[in-house]
């Protein structure tokens, strides 16, 4: 702390320094600290959103690569629970054919059994086969299996039964015998049955078994065919909507500047200044500059796009798009200086609107040319009818504009492209619906996320876009 | 309504209580803005920048110290920061370290008004304008003022001693211009 007497004094004097403000700096304040609060509220949710609409992608992939692979998936389930059923069927066959060789008196009815259950079985499994379209692999495992159950019965073994059948054949009736006792499905076995149903014995039983095994593999392989046709159209299909389109797409809306989002033709503080002039005396620190209402845009775009996955699509574009807005200005003034302030430094300033005298439109223009890329989600999906939400980012440069600054302390509009910021980024959502075929309606909306103006000026303006786009594919099937 | 209220009031953003705050430190800040611009507008301007900063900073007030001298030293730096940012102060907001001028220990009288005196600081070089400033008004040390600027301490002494000289050495002038006058009357 100085000690001495002169910085004392000084602190004291200054001590009573007490200007007032002029009442606009209240204002000002109040209008700042409210926006700033709009600001920071989006700012807060701004990381809610990004994470909603990450998991929210992240459920629509995971979900499409479950639905992807139906068949493969099946298989497998299917693999495990026909192992299941060939071991239980295996220890069945087993069981019964070993009850066949053991139990002389129930013989045939064993038999009858093992070949109805083995065909039954195999009646099963094809089922299964033709709902599930399982791989060729499962279905000779299957055939491997039969064998294997069929195999149970050994060489010498099968010679006793087949003499311990003809015994029992002999003493049984042989009504029963001529019954068919193969399934439905092996109808050349009953045919052969039928003919020979005199001499059915245990010659039949092998032949049965030869026939049904080659009944078997004709079947295995039209299925094997099925299968693979299937899976061929399944590709194909994959393959046909993950082919890029592409068309063209014309918009019109209303485009604004404000200080926020805000998509009305509300009053825009317009403090559209360059701020903080050198030249300025002082005194009322704003001049209102005149309401800027929202005025007409058009886009043309040409676009690709391609599907992402089951019900998400990507495009990207390359555009032209002009936006406006619209204002009032006063007179207008042919002058031939240099003006200086702390934006625009030796600015020829040779034409120039006072705020005074006859008010007259004017239309500030903007012109640019961008590209953007958009991810659309099929959110409501019909079988001629579907709607998709589009979210979209684009960077835009400005080819040219006629905007006019109102600059407080000239006090008059004038241009001044050395302000305007010309490297945008835009984001924009909407709602795509087809009305014909080839033919989408699309209504939309875009904010730019960069300033207007280049230099720190407040309010901090931004352009908003809305309306209705068209869009028309070219090599959709 | 006392400090602690308002404070909590304005937390909870309750319009009134934020323009009684305003108000209540309003006059006095723009005081200190006064001092370290050229002109009022641009006090106003920085006024208006320093107390938008004080109701989103005032969650960080721990009410260690005195809500007022919080809120100065916002104006403060804001002011600082505006000299540095504005081109038309920044061109001139140059600091050269020159020989140490004799700290003399002259105590002239002052027989100015505040506004007076305020105008009279604000007609010193930018540069020495904010170092007496900082210096003989808020009491800041040199090597604070050096962090505070990015300058050294050397050169804000040396930048505070010309600044003091010259305007003990205009407030003499006025002192002994008053005095003419004074005689010349009688």
């Amino acid at each position: 702390m100085p000690a001495n007497e002169f910085e004392k004094k000084i602190q004291q004097k200054m001590d009573e320094l007490k200007l007032a403000p002029s009442g606009e700096v209240w204002e000002q304040v109040e209008l700042r600290i409210r926006k700033e609060k709009k600001r920071r509220r989006i700012i807060f949710w701004l990381p809610f959103l990004f994470l909603g609409l990450g998991s929210g992608l992240t459920t629509i992939l995971l979900m499409n690569n479950s639905k992807k692979n139906p068949v493969v998936q099946a298989n497998e389930l299917n693999k495990t629970e026909q192992a299941q059923s060939v071991l239980e069927n295996k220890n069945n066959k087993a069981s019964d054919t070993m009850r066949l060789i053991q139990n002389t008196p129930q013989k045939k009815q064993a038999e009858k059994n093992t070949f109805g259950q083995t065909t039954g079985a195999n009646k099963d499994q094809v089922k299964n086969l033709h709902k599930t379209q399982r791989k060729t692999s499962t279905v000779e495992d299957i055939k491997k299996e039969e064998a294997t159950s069929f195999d149970l019965v050994k060489p010498d073994k099968k010679e006793t039964a087949k003499t311990d059948l003809k015994n029992d054949e002999d003493e049984n009736n042989k009504v029963q015998l001529n019954q068919p006792v193969i399934n439905k499905n092996n109808e050349s076995l009953q045919q052969k049955e039928n003919s020979n149903s005199d001499s059915i014995s245990v010659l039949p039983i092998e032949k049965q078994i030869n026939v049904q095994q080659q009944d078997q593999s004709k079947k295995d392989s039209t299925l094997q065919d099925s299968v693979i046709a299937a899976e061929k159209k399944v590709v194909k299909s994959i393959k046909k909507n993950k082919k890029w389109q592409w068309g063209i797409g014309l918009e019109a809306g209303s485009s604004h500047i404000s200080d926020g989002i805000r998509f009305s033709n509300n009053y825009v503080y317009a403090d559209y200044s360059a701020a903080n002039p050198s030249n300025s005396t002082g005194g009322g620190r704003i001049d209102k500059a005149s309401v800027i209402n929202a005025a007409g845009s058009f886009g043309v775009t040409v676009f690709v796009q391609r599907a992402l996955m089951h019900r998400l699509n990507i495009s990207f574009d390359a555009h032209y798009l002009y936006l406006s807005t619209n204002m009032n200005v006063g007179t207008h003034v042919d002058s031939s200086f240099i003006y200086n302030n702390a934006y625009s430094s030796n600015l020829n300033l040779n034409t120039f609107y006072r705020p005074s005298g006859n008010s007259s439109s004017y239309t500030n223009k903007y012109h640019f040319a961008g590209l953007s890329a958009e991810l659309a989600w099929q959110i409501i999906k019909g079988k001629k009818f579907h709607i998709d939400w589009s979210n979209g980012i684009s960077y835009d440069h400005l080819l040219s504009s006629n905007a006019l600054f109102y600059d407080k302390t000239l006090p008059g509009y004038y241009k001044n492209s050395r302000l305007l910021t010309h490297d945008h980024l835009f984001f924009s959502t909407g709602l795509s619906a087809p009305v014909f075929k080839n033919f989408f309606i699309n209504p939309f909306a875009e904010y730019s996320l960069t300033t207007v103006q280049k230099r720190a000026v407040d309010p901090k303006t931004h352009f908003t876009n809305y309306g209705l786009r068209v869009k028309l594919l070219f090599n959709k099937k | 309504m006392d400090e602690y209220q308002l404070v909590k009031d304005c937390l909870r953003e309750k319009p009134e209580a934020q323009q009684q705050l305003y108000e209540q430190f309003a006059q006095t800040m723009l005081g200190v803005c006064y001092r370290y611009t050229k002109s009022l507008k641009d006090a106003e301007d920085v006024l208006q920048e320093g107390f938008v900063k004080v109701f989103f900073k005032l969650k960080q007030y721990k009410r260690e110290g005195e809500l007022g001298a919080w809120i100065r030293r916002i104006m403060i730096n804001t002011s600082l920061n505006f000299l540095k940012s504005n081109r038309k102060y920044r061109d001139e907001m140059y600091f050269t370290e020159q020989p140490l001028h004799p700290v003399t220990d002259d105590d002239p009288a002052i027989i100015l008004q505040a506004k007076e005196l305020a105008d009279l600081i604000r007609q010193l070089p930018l540069g020495y304008q904010a170092i007496f400033n900082l210096h003989a008004v808020e009491g800041y040390s040199h090597v604070e003022i050096g962090e505070m600027l990015g300058i050294s301490d050397g050169t804000s002494r040396s930048q505070y001693a010309r600044a003091r000289a010259l305007l003990i050495s205009w407030l003499r002038g006025i002192s002994s211009e008053q005095k003419t006058k004074t005689y010349a009357g009688k």
